[in-house]
């Protein structure tokens, strides 16, 4: 069995796969956010600007912390760590990585946040 | 004393909060999901529609319904070229994750720069593309 990866570039992997995960979640909330203020902004017109900007600003986020997840998954599933791309496609595709016992992605706004890292089957 | 048509605007933001409120507390309690997302627009467009068409919020004639002056500006260049730099970017961390691993560079400085420098960089040209291949506009009414 490959032994879990460690070190720093293991820590920073893990570390940018985590900042991943809650760019895609402060992205999307953006991008409902802007899109429900320039909703309740169409009968004015005032602030829809303002408004345009933050979903495009989210969309961007949500989109950068996609590839800042796989790429954190990808360093780590190299070196045997198999967890964080398993919840990645699980969470956008639907789909378990075999042989990875499946993991429910966990809300980065909730309190119980530090156990994101629970997403690896390395570390909790 | 407000209007009968200030009553109307107050309680057409007041009930826009509400439901905005709903929103961030659902997501909180539960979670952010794509569903509660969507869920969260339609609710809202429909709110906006109704309140528009039933007077509770006064607008003028030439108003339009909610997004419909939205405008997106898709430059498939930027874009292609935006997916390629992901592409690489994730592509070249699974290949540095190997390098590292068979090298034994795991804990050294020299192997945190060599695997993340060129991710950064590729990350960089991303957003960059992407920022050159999507624009957002709202057009005039």
């Amino acid at each position: 069995m490959t032994p879990c990866p460690s070190g720093m570039a293991a820590d920073v992997a893990y570390g940018l796969f985590q900042m991943g995960q809650n760019a895609v979640a402060i992205g999307k909330v953006g991008v409902a956010a802007g899109t429900g203020l320039a909703i309740i902004a169409a009968p004015t017109g005032v602030g829809e600007v303002p408004a345009a900007a933050l979903v495009a600003g989210g969309g961007m986020t949500a989109l950068t912390g996609h590839i800042m997840q796989l790429g954190g998954a990808g360093f780590l599933a190299s070196q045997g760590d198999f967890g964080p791309l398993d919840s990645v496609l699980a969470s956008t595709l639907n789909l378990n990585v075999p042989g990875v016992p499946s993991i429910t992605p966990t809300n980065p706004f909730s309190s119980n946040f530090s156990s994101q890292a629970g997403a690896s089957t390395c570390r909790h | 004393m407000p209007s009968l048509r200030q009553w109307g605007t107050i309680a057409y933001f007041a009930i826009a909060v509400l439901i905005f409120l709903g929103f961030i507390y659902l997501g909180i309690t539960g979670e952010f999901t794509t569903a509660l997302d969507i869920g969260f627009v339609i609710v809202m467009w429909c709110f906006v529609v109704i309140a528009m068409k039933s007077g509770l919020v006064k607008v003028s004639p030439q108003a339009r319904l909610p997004l419909t002056n939205w405008h997106a500006k898709f430059k498939v260049p930027s874009l292609l070229r935006a997916t390629v730099c992901a592409v690489l970017a994730v592509a070249w961390l699974v290949f540095a994750g190997r390098v590292l691993l068979k090298s034994q560079l795991n804990d050294t400085w020299i192997g945190v720069i060599f695997a993340f420098g060129p991710f950064l960089g590729l990350l960089g040209l991303f957003v960059k593309f992407l920022m050159d291949g999507l624009k957002v506009t709202v057009g005039r009414r």
